[in-house]
C-alpha cells in the first residue's frame, strides 16, 4: 500500500507546517522516540514525562468506566498557556507506540 | 603394580552389585553436589580396566543391608566417608563409597571411609572436578601396590558411578609421593575443608588446586605409565566392563565465528504478499507463508543489488540473514543478499504484527535510533542499544536500510498511524483556524467588530414568529445597508474568504462542481475536471470537510473528467456523479474507495452521448425511492434509478425548437392544444409540419445544460435549460412535449434555479453576461441582472433569504446581489486579487452556516463567508421571504416600468 506510505509521509509534512505546530515525536512503548522534529533531550523529556500522564489517564478512562464494554483513551489534549500538547496513545495497537505533537498558541 | 588374572565373571557379576547399591546412594549425593565432571566418567572406565588387578576374591554377597560381605566374611561393605565414625586411617586406599552408608563400618582396608575423610571425599571430589581422570586412575595404581587394602580400592573401584567411584579410590596421595607424605597432605586438606552432611560438598570444595597441581600431573603421568605398561604386557590385564551412568551432561558454551554469509533481502508489498498468502490474523502463519514467498520473491530478482551498502555489524548473531520483511514501501530500495534460511528470519520476533508483518519490523528497523537534530525529521542511524532491544542480525538490515532508504518513509507500517495522524492533523488545524471556524458558524470571534455589522446583529427580533419584528429587522438592514449609499455596502455586508480548500493530487485540474451534503452540512465533494477536458481525461473528486480546512478528507481519482455531482438527500453518503464522457456513476463516501458503487459507462447502460451537464437526486413523488435525473449534451434528460444497478428511463429528448415556434411557445405536436397553438404551428417549418402530421424525421436534439426541480411545486414539474438559451418546462408524465419555453437568453444558459422560497419564480444564468429572473406563467423575464463582462457560470439561490442570490462569472467575480436591493449592481462582489485568469465555475450556498464555497479554475475552493448577511434570526418563515421576494420583484417591475415610461 504505497498510498498509505505516502499519505502518512504527505500528513506528517503537512501537519509540521501548520502554523504553530512546534514539535511532532512518536515514541515507541519503551519510551524510546522513533522519530521527532525536536532535539533528544527535549523528546526524550516528552516522552517521560507524558508517558506518565498517559499511564494515569489511561487508569482514570478505565475505571470511570462502568459499563460492560471497556472504554479507552484515545487522545489526550493539554491546553496551556503557551502551547498545546496533543497525545495519541497507543495509536498503533500491538506495539504501543504514541504520538506527540506541540502546537503553540500564536 | 601385579595384575592377578580374575577368575571371572563371578567377580564382575559380584562387582556388579555392589556397584548397584553403592549407586543410587551415590546419586543422591552427586545430585546434591554439582555435577562432576565428564572427565571423570572417563576414569571409571579406565578404572574398571583395572578391576582385573583386583586380588582375586571369591563370590561376594550382598545383603539386604546393604552389607557387602565377601565369600570368606570380610565384609566389604562401602562406608561412608560421611560417616561419623573415624577411625585412623589405615590403608593407603580409600575406600569410595562416598557412598551413603551411615554404616560407618570399616573395613580393613577401609578405614579410610572414615569420615576424616568426609571433607576429604569432597577435597578429592573437588580436585577431581577440575582434574582429569588420570588423577584418579594414578591412585588407583597406587592403591594396588598394598594388596591387602585392594579390596577396598576394589569396592571403590567397582562403585558405579563413575565419577564418585574414582574419586573415593583415591583418597591418598595421587602424586607419587611417599604414602605417609600424601597422607599428610590429604589430611591437611581434610581438616581445612568440613563439608556438611548434605552434601554441599561441592562448595568446600578447595579453593585452589594450585599446590596439588604437580601431584597431579605427576599422577596422569604414572597413569600414561600405567598404559605403557599395560600394552606391553596385555597378558596382565584383563579388561572388564562397567556400567557407568552419567546422568549429567555438561554443557559446553562457545562461540564461533560466524559463517560467510551471503544475504539478500527484498521486498514485498502489502499486495503480493496478500495475494500469497492468506491474510490470517496469527503472526506465524503470515510469517511462516511469507518466508517462502519472499525468498521466492527474492530470487526473482525483486529488489535491486546494492551490495556496496552492506556492512555487516558485530550484533550480528552470525546466522542468517534475516529477510528484511519490508513491506509496502516500494519507494525503499534495499540491497539483494541471498537468504541462507529464510525461516529463521522470522523465527524470533513475536511481536511482528500480524497484517503489516515486516513492514512494521522494516518500519522499527530502521527507525530505531537516536532522534535527528531540531527541525529535521529524517532516517536514524542505527543504535546499538536500541538494538539491543531484540532483533538479533537486524542491523545489517538497519544500516542497509539507512543508507539506502532517503527519501522514504518508514513509519508507513505502524498501524493506526495514519488515523492517528488524522486525529491530531484535525485538532491542529483546529487551533489554527479557531478564528475562521468560528465565523464559519456566524460566532463573533473575541474581539468586538464595530460599524454596522454591529448594528445589524444586534437587532435581532424578539422570536422567530413574530413576523413583523423581523419585516422590521429587514427593513433595517436595508436601511442600513442604504445609510452607506452603496449598494456595495462593505461594511454592513461583506464577504471574506475564510480558507481555500485544494486537493494536490488534483492541482492542475479546475473546480468544475461541488455540492455539499444534504445531512450533514459540512461535507463538501467537489469534482474536477481536466483544463483541457476531453472524454479522455481523468477527473477527480475530493471530499472536503470542516475537520481539515487544508487537505480534503478524501479524495479518489475517476476516469473521466467530473461536470457534475449530487448528494443524495434521502441516502446522504451517495454521490452521483456525471461525467464529460457521459457516463454517470454513484459513489459511496463513506466506503472512501476509488471503485464506484455503481457506474453507466457504456452505451448500453445508457450513457449519455455527451457531456453530463447537471446530475441531480429528485424524489419523484410522496414516498417514492430517490432517483437521479442527468440532463446531458445528448439531449436526453435521463431518470437512473438505484433499485436494481443503474436502470435508466428517458424522461424527454430535448428537441430542438426553431425561434418562430418558440416564440408561439411552442410545444412539440401532440393532441390536446389549443387553436391558437395549432395556428402557429402551421405557420412553423416544414420540419414541424411533420411532426406535426406525426411522421418520424430526424429530430434535432438540443443539448440540455441544467434541470431543476422546484421543492415547492409539484415533483413531476421540471425546468431544463438548453444549450440554446431556452429554458423548457416539462412534466415527467408529459415527455413529448413543452409545458412552456422560455427564451431570452441569448446564449446558452449554464443554470437554471427554482427560488426555494417562492415557486414562481427563477433564475436562470447564461453565458450572454446575464441573469435572468422569471416568473414560471410568463415566457419573458422578469428582471435581467447585468452580472458583469463575462459569463456567469452559475447561480444559486442563498437558502436562508429569499432575496439574496449569488451568482460567480467567468472574469472570477463572486456576486452577492439582493433582489431588493438593487438590480443593477451586486450587494457585494468578491474578486480575487491573485490571479486573473482565474475564472470562478461554480458556487453553493452551504445550507446551514452563512458560507459560500466557490471553485475556481485553479483547482481551489474558496470558503467564503457572508458577513452580515443573515441576520440572526434565521428561521425566517418561508412564507415571508416568499413574500419578500414577490414585494421585491413587484416593485423592480414596477419600478422598471416607471423608468421606461
Amino acid at each position: 500500500m504505497g498510498d498509505i506510505a505516502l499519505v502518512v509521509d504527505e500528513t506528517i509534512k503537512r501537519i509540521c507546517s501548520h502554523k504553530g505546530v512546534a514539535g511532532v515525536m512518536i515514541v515507541n512503548g519503551d519510551g524510546i522516540p522513533i522519530k521527532s522534529n525536536l532535539d533528544n533531550a527535549l523528546t526524550v523529556q516528552y516522552a517521560s514525562l507524558i508517558s506518565l500522564l498517559v499511564s494515569k489517564t489511561r487508569s482514570v478512562v478505565k475505571q470511570l468506566d462502568k459499563s460492560k464494554d471497556d472504554d479507552e483513551l484515545q487522545s489526550i489534549r493539554v491546553q496551556s498557556k503557551k502551547h498545546e500538547i496533543v497525545v495519541v496513545p497507543d495509536f498503533d495497537k500491538a506495539h504501543e507506540y504514541t504520538l506527540i505533537i506541540v502546537q503553540n498558541h500564536s | 603394580m601385579s595384575a592377578k588374572p580374575r577368575s571371572s565373571v563371578e567377580v564382575l557379576a559380584a562387582k556388579q552389585e555392589r556397584r548397584t547399591t553403592v549407586v543410587s546412594e551415590r546419586h543422591a549425593r552427586i545430585q546434591r553436589d554439582a555435577p562432576p565432571p565428564g572427565a571423570l566418567s572417563r576414569t571409571s572406565s579406565r578404572a574398571s580396566s583395572h578391576g582385573g588387578t583386583a586380588p582375586p576374591r571369591a563370590a561376594t554377597l550382598v545383603d539386604a543391608a546393604h552389607r557387602v560381605l565377601e565369600a570368606d566374611g570380610t565384609d566389604r561393605t562401602p562406608v561412608s566417608l560421611l560417616a561419623s565414625q573415624a577411625g585412623p586411617r589405615t590403608g593407603q586406599s580409600v575406600a569410595g563409597t562416598a557412598g551413603m552408608h551411615s554404616s560407618g563400618r570399616s573395613l580393613g582396608a577401609s578405614g579410610h571411609f572414615n569420615s576424616q575423610g568426609t571433607g576429604f571425599a569432597s577435597a578429592l571430589y573437588g580436585s577431581y572436578l577440575t582434574d582429569g581422570g588420570s588423577h584418579a586412575a594414578d591412585s588407583t595404581v597406587d592403591t594396588e601396590a598394598s594388596v591387602s587394602d585392594t579390596d577396598s580400592l576394589e569396592v571403590s573401584s567397582s562403585s558405579a558411578t563413575s565419577d564418585d567411584e574414582d574419586l573415593i579410590y583415591y583418597g591418598e596421595a595421587p602424586a607419587p609421593k611417599p604414602a605417609a607424605a600424601r597422607k599428610e597432605k590429604w589430611r591437611r586438606l581434610v581438616v581445612t575443608h568440613e563439608p556438611d552432611e548434605e552434601g554441599s560438598a561441592a562448595e568446600s570444595l578447595p579453593a585452589d588446586d594450585e599446590p596439588d597441581n604437580e601431584a597431579i600431573d605427576a599422577a596422569n603421568t604414572k597413569y600414561q605409565a600405567l598404559l605403557q605398561a599395560k600394552q606391553e604386557d596385555p597378558t596382565r590385564w584383563v579388561n572388564a566392563q562397567t556400567q557407568t551412568i552419567a546422568p549429567y551432561t555438561l554443557s559446553v558454551d562457545c562461540q564461533c565465528l560466524p559463517p560467510a554469509l551471503q544475504s539478500s533481502e527484498c521486498q514485498a508489498t502489502i499486495a503480493d504478499v496478500s495475494e500469497s498468502a492468506a491474510p490470517s490474523e496469527p503472526q506465524q502463519d503470515l510469517e511462516a507463508t511469507t518466508a517462502p514467498q519472499t525468498h521466492q520473491q527474492r530470487l526473482e530478482g525483486h529488489m535491486p543489488m546494492l551490495v556496496g551498502a552492506m556492512r555487516p555489524s558485530g550484533a550480528d548473531k552470525g546466522f542468517g540473514k534475516r529477510a528484511s520483511g519490508t513491506r509496502g514501501q516500494p519507494s525503499t530500495a534495499i540491497s539483494r543478499r541471498s537468504m541462507i534460511n529464510p525461516r529463521q528470519s522470522f523465527s524470533n520476533d513475536p511481536r511482528r504484527s500480524s497484517d503489516n508483518a515486516g513492514r512494521r519490523m522494516s518500519q522499527r528497523t530502521s527507525e530505531v535510533g537516536r532522534p535527528s537534530a531540531v527541525g529535521r525529521m529524517s532516517r536514524r542511524s542505527m543504535d546499538g542499544k536500541a538494538l539491543a532491544k531484540g532483533y538479533a542480525g537486524k542491523q545489517q538490515h538497519y544500516q542497509l536500510v539507512e543508507e539506502v532508504a532517503k527519501n522514504t518513509s518508514p513509519l508507513v507500517g505502524l498501524q493506526g498511524l495514519a488515523e492517528a495522524l488524522q486525529l491530531v492533523e484535525c485538532v491542529v488545524l483546529q487551533n489554527a483556524y479557531m478564528s475562521r471556524l468560528l465565523r464559519y458558524r456566524d460566532m463573533r470571534p473575541h474581539a468586538q467588530e464595530g460599524g454596522a455589522r454591529d448594528l445589524i446583529m444586534s437587532h435581532p427580533p424578539d422570536g422567530p414568529d413574530d413576523v413583523e419584528a423581523v419585516a422590521q429587522a429587514t427593513q433595517d438592514v436595508r436601511e442600513a445597508l442604504a445609510m452607506e449609499g452603496l449598494d456595495k455596502a462593505k461594511e454592513g455586508v461583506g464577504m471574506e474568504v475564510l480558507w481555500r480548500w485544494s486537493c494536490a493530487a488534483a492541482a492542475a485540474m479546475q473546480t468544475q462542481c461541488l455540492t455539499w451534503n444534504k445531512v450533514k452540512t459540512d461535507l463538501l465533494a467537489v469534482g474536477y475536471a481536466d483544463k483541457n477536458v476531453n472524454t479522455k481525461s481523468p477527473g477527480h473528486v475530493a471530499v472536503f470537510s470542516l475537520k481539515s480546512p487544508s487537505a480534503p478528507r478524501f479524495d479518489f481519482r475517476t476516469p473521466s473528467s467530473i461536470t457534475s455531482m449530487d448528494f443524495s438527500r434521502q441516502n446522504p453518503h451517495l454521490l452521483g456523479v456525471g461525467c464529460f464522457d457521459g457516463s454517470i456513476a454513484v459513489y459511496d463516501v463513506r466506503a472512501r474507495q476509488e471503485a464506484p458503487v455503481i457506474v453507466a459507462d457504456t452505451l448500453a447502460a445508457g450513457k449519455h452521448r455527451g457531456p453530463v451537464w447537471q446530475v441531480k437526486w429528485v424524489c419523484l413523488g410522496h414516498g417514492w425511492d430517490e432517483v437521479l435525473i442527468s440532463v446531458s449534451a445528448d439531449g436526453r434528460v435521463t431518470q437512473w434509478s438505484i433499485h436494481k444497478g443503474l436502470q435508466h428511463k428517458d424522461l424527454a429528448l430535448l428537441k430542438r425548437t426553431s425561434a418562430r415556434s418558440s416564440s408561439a411557445s411552442a410545444t412539440l405536436s401532440g393532441p390536446g392544444r389549443t387553436a391558437a397553438k395549432q395556428q402557429s404551428l402551421k405557420s412553423t417549418t416544414a420540419q414541424q409540419q411533420q411532426q406535426q402530421s406525426g411522421e418520424p424525421i430526424i429530430a434535432r436534439l438540443s443539448g440540455g445544460t441544467s434541470v431543476d426541480f422546484s421543492p415547492l411545486g409539484e415533483p413531476s414539474l421540471y425546468l431544463v435549460a438548453t444549450d440554446d438559451g431556452r429554458v423548457h418546462q416539462i412534466n415527467t408524465n408529459f415527455a413529448d412535449q413543452y409545458i412552456r419555453s422560455y427564451s431570452g437568453h441569448l446564449g446558452p444558459i449554464y443554470r437554471v434555479a427554482w427560488s426555494p422560497f417562492s415557486f414562481p419564480y427563477f433564475l436562470t444564468a447564461s453565458a450572454d453576461w446575464t441573469l435572468k429572473l422569471w416568473h414560471e406563467r410568463q415566457e419573458t423575464a422578469l428582471l435581467t441582472f447585468p452580472v458583469g463582462q463575462d459569463a456567469v457560470t452559475d447561480v444559486a439561490w442563498s437558502p436562508a433569504l429569499g432575496t439574496i442570490f449569488g451568482a460567480t462569472t467567468a472574469a472570477g467575480t463572486t456576486e452577492i446581489w439582493d433582489v431588493a436591493t438593487s438590480v443593477t449592481q451586486p450587494l457585494c462582489r468578491l474578486s480575487d486579487p491573485v490571479g486573473g485568469a482565474d475564472r470562478t465555475t461554480c458556487l453553493s450556498f452551504a445550507t446551514e452556516a452563512p458560507v459560500l464555497a466557490v471553485g475556481t479554475s485553479s483547482g481551489e475552493v474558496r470558503v467564503v463567508h457572508l458577513t452580515g448577511l443573515y441576520v440572526d434570526a434565521a428561521e425566517v418563515h418561508q412564507d415571508v421571504q416568499a413574500r419578500h421576494l414577490q414585494a421585491a420583484v413587484e416593485e423592480n417591475l414596477a419600478a422598471t416600468r416607471a423608468a421606461a415610461k
